[in-house]
């Protein structure tokens, strides 16, 4: 175990080099670059900015030049920040992304887990429908949609929170909602689902043909049960919160890595937007793996190859 | 949802080789009495069916909508002054105009092609590519299969969003780099998918017995492996679409869908954006056909798993 | 292996837990707001009756300032806040005109070749140093150091030495620029530039301490670090989120500043930003969305600002047909340029009728008239079937390029259906920005650009430069010697009147070539609250001086 553990860890590193290398090609295969300008910057400016950044050197010594300062933390400096390195970016916008996410996992959990219950312990009810409803209608609002319906209704027609920012709790319920509302749907589906399942197991069955009381199966056997998938759907549930966080992020100006990165490509900061994908991926592939581990961990029933 | 009995039928799941994707046993039935039970149990699933019928009327309203009325979907008030912006849906607008005068009506019929066709487009080609990729891999098996894989694994690694918003600045507005955009890393799952169905579908005797017979390779996937994935394949196209309508929403409404006069759902919900304040519907219009849409369409790919292997319901 | 199952529960239900608790108790905290000063006694004065207690201002910047380094800053965005927390040698007035600032005085040569500014003596920086001619002499031999690799180096071109140094070919003790005493600034200049002093006033020729700047390198300009001589004082700056600046208790004419406390918060979308100014958070919002102007525009808040920039249509002059100025002409008289504004602009822009536009002294002799606010449809068609194209039978489809924008795409739009209307069958085609940039500068295969430029100093100059030929900023492939020779000779005419005569002539011939066709004279619509006293946005670069500002009762 431990042995598979090291292997697969050992395994990202190659990954996150491919990931470097991949967006520094594209980087380089987008049209314009971080100089360039409307106004038209005389011959000798330009040659002195891309000096200064080292965009003068061959493609190969620029990337094989990144790869050893990123393997000593160094991510460079931003090309339009002119006073941020890029670990200052990520130090200032990560925090807030993960508060972000934190905020509308913990949301979606806190609708989605009791709704799934109790949609499966009142199956084919009022509740049960009732629940399966919001969680299907939840999943296919688009995260565009929510947040400006949001934003009209309770701050500029009804005045009670304010409409934008990141800048304590009041402006935090919004962006939370708009990003939690269809991973709560998700978790609610899946945990009903696996509910129903692991009320027809084996051992449920005979817990309640020993006459322990429905409360105490319930809670000891199939709620603990039902939760594993739940677990291991978070991992690839990731690429949706990021993707969400984007959009939240843009539409209520928060301060995250979503709004940075757009911004960036469009500025073609090429040492921001290799961090933040550098970052991303590394989250992804770290997510993955969490995810690969606790999957042996809670069912030991899945092998190894 | 109308829900048959739990455990009828149901069977114990075996894990298909540490994915998270549970398929079970694939069902080896002759093709005709399948497809009968497919359709059989998919029209006794009342919302399914209704789902259905819902798209399909989506697609009728996109195709034969911009003939409906006397506008076309880029004529505004330079044209034909009589257009006035910003009508709110009135008995000859029947949603209203936009900022040029345009006709909303019109313009979410556009939309709506635009929309369904790089949904559709996309799915294929993802479909095509992850199929073809996930079957090879698993038929071929050992170093082949091993390498194939770490390569997914790789690309598995790479944040779609992002990816996406620097390929469209690469490739510029259009229909085309928006397919690209969506599709570049969509196939790995259902690569996935395949590659699980076929390590195990190539362990069946017909495939040793076809082999034994001197079959080729290519013969045996696409003659016996590949039919007999086709149920989890049309499944996973019902789900990737509503996937891809998102995918291509969420571009579009971050500035990076088809240029102006052409319309998608998407490009839509961004100009309606912009106008949140004052004239709201113009946001709401195309985001209730976005998530009518992604709704139907999750129903209806439901339901076909559903009629198709009945023992995975109720287990997504 | 069960212990550990419940311990992974316990964790993700405790997080669940903690997060919700989170929203659910912050949002008790946070429902106690700052208590507004009422009808406070504190008011002595009866002027000051009328002023609020909290002499607040939160005004939305929409990012985040690239550079808050004068060398370094080359946008409106940094230029905002840098104007208010440096001062340069000079202010400006509503109208352009230079006030003193740093420098008490300023004196030129009779050639125009060389500025003398006296500095006060008595102006100290925030560290308590005092401010100096070298300060100045500092920062401008910095922004033209090549090491810098400062974007805006080419402003002080016109300074003897600076262009030599700044390409690597000359040194700084070639530039003509001396310190002659601590309060002595001699500046001397290749050519006279009428425009050199009210120039100062823009954030690359500000003062820096050279001694804070290279202790901290770039992060200097961090709040803890940071060492200013404005009526501001830079005291936090959370990246992507807020600015706060407090007024500097210490500088000259502190007694007369009322505004206190300037919040900034930075943001980006529009239809965001609006929505934060109508629910009360923002006083001031500076970008409009197009598709809610005619809302806006019926507002108490609206207000108007003139600015110098013209929003113009470029034609590759050497693509046919538009190599044929009868071609150019047509397609220019074609355009409603009007209804443009009234339709799809909307912020009361006035139909272009030549490049330089009014604000810009000289404009009234200047301005051409051969375009007019509404399409000649006629005089079009009769042109377009001079140059062979009778109603446009034969003539190839004409392609606009833009850069992605709902604006943009609109007015594309509009010319599209009006150059229909003379039988020219048109597509458009859009780039993202810097994509956009790099093809209309590089690819010969461009056809009808849009582009727009906003002046960096108040003069016709900064106009007409552009489409010198072979020009940076010249992307039509045009080029006029008589032009480029009225533009040369501007710089040594004997006095306004007769520079004046010059540029009439190069707006004559661009009027006549044809090489781009304006479309509208910027303006600067704003939304600004109305308790906000003395709020004006500069023409030149949009600029604000804060410290006029007075926040009313309300």
């Amino acid at each position: 175990m431990t042995k598979l553990i090291v292997r697969r860890v050992l395994w990202t590193i190659p990954v996150v080099i491919v990931v470097i290398f991949l967006t520094f090609l594209l980087m380089k295969a987008i049209p314009g670059g971080p100089f360039t300008s409307e106004r038209g910057v005389p011959e000798e400016i330009l040659r002195n900015m891309n000096a200064k950044y080292g965009l003068d050197r061959p493609w190969y010594e620029q990337f094989f030049r990144y790869i050893w300062h990123a393997a000593q933390g160094d991510l460079g400096v931003s090309m339009t920040q002119k006073s941020r390195t890029v670990v200052d970016v990520i130090g200032d916008a990560f925090p807030v992304s993960i508060h972000l996410g934190v905020l509308a996992f913990g949301l979606a959990m806190l609708i989605g887990i009791p709704a799934g219950v109790v949609a499966a312990l009142k199956h084919n009810t009022f509740w049960d429908y009732g629940a399966m409803f919001y969680s299907t209608v939840g999943w296919a609002l688009p995260h565009f949609i929510v947040g400006p319906v949001l934003m009209y209704v309770f701050a500029l027609k009804l005045g009670w929170l304010p409409t934008s920012r990141w800048t304590g709790p009041q402006s935090w319920i919004l962006p939370t909602i708009t990003l939690g509302t269809a991973l709560s749907a998700y978790f609610a589906r899946l945990t009903r689902g696996s509910m129903l399942e692991t009320l027809q197991q084996d051992y449920v069955r005979t817990a309640m043909a020993k006459g322990l009381p429905f409360r105490t199966v319930v809670l000891k056997h199939v709620l603990r049960n039902s939760l594993i998938p739940v677990v291991t759907q978070a991992g690839p549930l990731l690429g949706f919160v990021i993707t969400g966080s984007f959009i939240t992020e843009y539409v209520f100006a928060i301060p995250g890595l979503g709004k940075y990165f757009v911004s960036s490509v469009g500025n073609r900061d090429y040492s921001v937007v290799m961090g933040l994908a550098v970052l991303l991926s590394s989250i992804i592939i770290f997510a993955n793996l969490v995810v690969d581990i606790l999957y042996g961990v809670l069912d030991p029933r899945i092998r190894y190859e | 949802m109308k829900d048959e009995p739990i455990g009828k039928g149901v069977k114990k799941f075996t894990s298909v080789d540490g994915e998270t994707f549970d398929a079970g046993e694939p069902l080896v039935l002759e093709q005709s009495t399948l497809l009968g039970d497919v359709v059989r149990r998919y029209s006794h699933n009342r919302a399914a069916m209704a789902a259905l019928f819902i798209l399909l009327f989506m697609i009728i309203y996109s195709t034969v909508g911009p003939w409906l009325r006397p506008w076309s979907f880029d004529e505004g008030l330079y044209s034909n002054p009589s257009l006035i912006p910003y009508q709110l849906p009135n008995l000859a607008h029947w949603f209203g105009t936009d900022q040029n005068g345009r006709d909303l009506f019109v313009r979410l019929a556009m939309g709506g092609r635009v929309s369904l066709l790089i949904a559709f487009a996309a799915t294929g080609i993802v479909l095509v590519i992850g199929v073809l990729y996930g079957s090879l891999a698993g038929f071929i098996g050992g170093k082949t299969d091993e390498v194939m894989m770490r390569f997914v694994d790789v690309l598995y690694g790479l944040p779609y969003l992002p990816f996406a918003i620097i390929l469209l600045v690469i490739l510029g507005a259009g229909i085309v780099p928006m397919l690209l955009a969506l599709a570049v890393v969509s196939w790995l799952t259902p690569s996935r998918l395949v590659r699980g169905q076929m390590l195990t579908l190539k362990q069946n005797e017909y495939v040793e017995a076809a082999r034994a017979l001197g079959a080729t390779r290519g013969r045996i996937i696409f003659r016996h492996l590949l039919p007999n994935t086709l149920g989890i394949i049309v499944v996973a196209m019902f789900l990737e679409v509503p996937g891809m309508i998102l995918g291509e929403a969420t571009l579009s409404f971050l500035g990076l869908g088809i240029s102006s006069p052409d319309a998608s759902w998407g490009t839509l919900a961004s100009e309606g954006w912009k106008a949140l304040r004052s004239h709201p519907w113009m946001i709401i219009l195309p985001g209730i056909f976005i998530a009518v849409t992604v709704l139907c369409f999750n129903f209806v790919g439901d339901g076909f798993r559903d009629a198709i292997d009945p023992r995975t319901k109720e287990t997504k | 292996m069960d212990g550990l199952k419940r311990t992974w529960l316990g964790v993700i239900l405790v997080v669940a837990l903690v997060a919700a608790l989170g929203v659910v108790v912050g949002c008790g905290d946070t429902t106690t707001t700052v208590a507004p000063g009422g009808d406070s006694t504190s008011t002595t004065a009866t002027d000051m009756g009328d002023l609020a207690e909290d002499q607040t201002l939160a005004l939305n910047l929409s990012a985040e300032p690239p550079s808050l380094d004068p060398n370094l800053a080359t946008d409106t965005t940094s230029a905002l806040v840098i104007n208010n927390i440096f001062e340069g040698l000079v202010h400006l007035d509503n109208d352009g005109n230079p006030l003193p600032g740093a420098a008490e005085s300023w004196e030129s040569s009779d050639d125009g070749l060389t500025y003398t500014f006296n500095l006060r003596g008595t102006d100290t920086w925030s560290n308590g140093d005092p401010v100096t001619s070298m300060d100045f002499k500092n920062s401008w031999t910095r922004i033209l150091d090549p090491a810098t690799a400062a974007d805006y180096a080419y402003m002080l071109y016109q300074i003897v030495g600076a262009e030599d140094f700044n390409g690597g070919t000359g040194t700084a003790d070639a530039l003509g620029i001396d310190a002659t005493d601590p309060n002595t600034l001699v500046v001397t200049l290749t050519s006279p530039a009428p425009w050199f002093v009210p120039m100062m006033n823009h954030q690359a020729f500000f003062p820096i301490p050279k001694a804070t700047v290279d202790a901290f390198g770039d992060k200097w300009t961090e709040p803890v670090n940071i060492v200013t001589n404005g009526p501001y004082s830079f005291v936090e700056w959370n990246h992507d989120s807020d600015i706060l600046l407090t007024k500097w208790a210490d500088f000259r004419e502190a007694e007369s500043i009322t505004l206190e406390t300037v919040k900034m918060s930075m943001i980006n979308e529009e239809t965001t930003a609006v929505a934060a100014f109508e629910n009360g958070e923002i006083d001031v919002q500076d970008a409009l969305p197009t598709a809610d102007m005619p809302r806006l525009k019926q507002l108490p808040q609206y207000k108007m600002f003139p600015t110098l920039g013209v929003y113009y249509y470029g034609f590759n002059t050497k693509q046919p047909p538009l190599d044929d100025v009868k071609v150019r002409k047509a397609l220019a008289l074609a355009i409603d340029r009007q209804a443009i504004i009234d339709n799809i602009a909307q912020a009361d822009q006035q139909a272009a009728s030549s490049i330089t536009p009014p604000g810009i002294p000289g404009f009234d002799v200047m301005v051409q008239d051969f375009l007019k606010p509404t399409a000649q449809v006629d005089e079009a068609k009769a042109l377009l079937a001079e140059a062979g194209f009778p109603d446009g039978a034969g003539m190839p489809e004409i392609v606009i390029y833009h850069n992605t924008s709902e604006g943009h795409a609109a007015i594309a739009t509009a010319v599209q259906e009006q150059w229909k209307a003379i039988g020219v069958n048109v597509t458009i085609k859009n780039m993202e920005w810097k994509q956009y940039l790099d093809f209309v500068q590089n690819n010969d295969d461009v056809m009808v650009y849009r582009m727009g430029w906003i002046a960096d100093f108040a003069d016709a100059y900064n106009f007409l430069e552009l489409f010198r030929t072979n020009s940076g900023n010249n992307y039509t492939r045009w080029g006029s010697a008589d032009f480029d020779k009225a533009l040369t000779d501007s710089l040594s005419a004997a006095d306004d009147a007769a520079r004046w005569d010059l540029y009439t002539q190069a707006e004559k011939i661009a009027s006549d070539e044809m090489p781009i066709m304006p479309i509208y004279w910027y303006t600067n619509p704003d939304l600004v609250q109305e308790w906000v006293d003395g709020y004006f946005a500069q023409p030149l670069g949009n600029q604000v001086n804060l410290w006029v500002i007075k926040i009313l009762k309300h």
